[in-house]
């Protein structure tokens, strides 16, 4: 069976973000092949930044961080109005947890923070995290560079 | 790094790609699998105790797919309406009410529905069944002449009446009256219910969250008669 690496590369990275909201990761260290799987490190590093900021720090913070993300920042492909209803009535309800989400489930659902933190279960400062995920991508990159200066 | 710093939404909008091709080009999940996506039935393949519906498709790949494929997705969005429409009102109303009054009502219920099992079980056994003195068809009942029983059908003096026919001389077992919790179950219900209801209102107060500010013993002791005092003035009419 042939595989078009270039779809597979963002197919894999988007699984391991479905899996980091989940909390069904593996551990970074174990992706960083599969998710440069096509030749594109700059998003595997970022991706992998996820990862360890998840096990570094809170990971219910990250997830929550990646909720918000999907949640606003991924189209939608057709037009779902009940989906942002439903989800919206299970955390009303308190009946969803972050292990059944799925970035399908979430796409499109536009969340503000206040649902995010209901959904996370805990309050925390976005701009934090986010700044705690650069600087692990930077971290990152400075040892990619160092290793290919060494080579 | 202050590049970033300064633009930061960007360096995660770059992320979120949306998917151009599904995984499985051509494959589309089964109707009871989207369903069960919908219902949020369907796991993780690999989590411990998970048995997927359909093991050719894991939760990953069927939301991969409906981001890519726009028949799925229309009838995923398609189910979502039919659930939206499905719940009913008395549902929402019943979600609506805060969780205290809900966990009330059902422990209350389960109590009633238990009670009224017991009690009618109760009920509902056989009595048990005993065995009446009787007089045995050959032999003759004594007759005493000095004092007739005046319950005694008497065919004349000294002769005793025969048992009906029917009995043929045995002796028939009768149900026993019934112990008094079996009758008047009803009331047994109630008196078990306002129990219940009792050691409810009890636990709810032993594990309130914020305990009411007790009084201590001196100052009760001070407001009694100042109480007393009010209320004797009420009485006489001093104040109005």
């Amino acid at each position: 069976m042939d595989y078009d690496l270039s779809t597979l590369g963002p197919q894999i990275r988007l699984a391991y973000a479905e899996h980091l909201i989940r909390c069904t990761d593996l551990p970074p260290a174990e992706m960083e092949d599969l998710l440069s799987l096509d030749g594109n490190l700059d998003q595997a590093r970022r991706w992998l930044a996820f990862g360890y900021a998840k096990r570094r720090y809170d990971p219910d913070h990250v997830r929550g961080l990646l909720v918000y993300l999907f949640s606003n920042y991924y189209p939608p492909l057709v037009d779902d109005p009940a989906k942002g209803k439903l989800l919206r009535q299970a955390l009303r309800r308190k009946t969803v947890k972050l292990d059944q989400l799925t970035i399908e489930k979430l796409s499109g659902t536009h969340l503000d923070w206040t649902e995010v933190f209901q959904l996370v279960g805990k309050e925390f400062n976005p701009t934090r995290i986010k700044e705690r995920i650069i600087a692990i991508y930077e971290e990152l990159k400075g040892v990619d560079h160092e290793s290919s200066s060494k080579r | 790094m202050n590049h970033h710093q300064s633009d930061d939404w960007s360096w995660f909008w770059d992320l979120v790609k949306p998917l151009r091709t599904p995984p499985r080009e051509g494959m589309h999940p089964s109707r009871a699998l989207l369903d069960a996506y919908v219902r949020g039935r369907l796991t993780d393949a690999w989590q411990v105790g998970a048995r997927s519906l359909d093991q050719a498709w894991t939760l990953t790949e069927v939301s991969q797919h409906t981001l890519t494929c726009t028949d799925c997705a229309r009838q995923v969005a398609l189910m979502r309406r039919l659930e939206l429409g499905r719940v009913a009102l008395w549902r929402e109303m019943w979600h609506d009410l805060p969780r205290m009054i809900r966990a009330h009502l059902g422990v209350y219920v389960c109590a009633l529905f238990v009670l009224f099992a017991v009690n009618v079980s109760l009920v509902m056994l056989p009595p048990p069944m005993v065995s009446r003195p009787c007089v045995p068809s050959g032999e003759t009942q004594p007759a005493n002449p000095q004092m007739p029983d005046g319950s005694l059908k008497l065919e004349g003096v000294n002769k005793p009446v025969k048992p009906p026919s029917s009995f043929g001389g045995a002796c028939l077992p009768v149900p026993a009256p019934r112990p008094f919790w079996q009758t008047w179950w009803i009331g047994w219900i109630f008196l078990l219910w306002t129990l219940a209801l009792g050691l409810h209102i009890v636990w709810n107060w032993a594990r309130r969250p914020s305990p009411m500010p007790r009084r201590t013993a001196t100052t009760a002791l001070v407001g009694l008669p100042r109480s007393f005092c009010k209320l004797y003035s009420y009485a006489v009419g001093t104040r109005p």
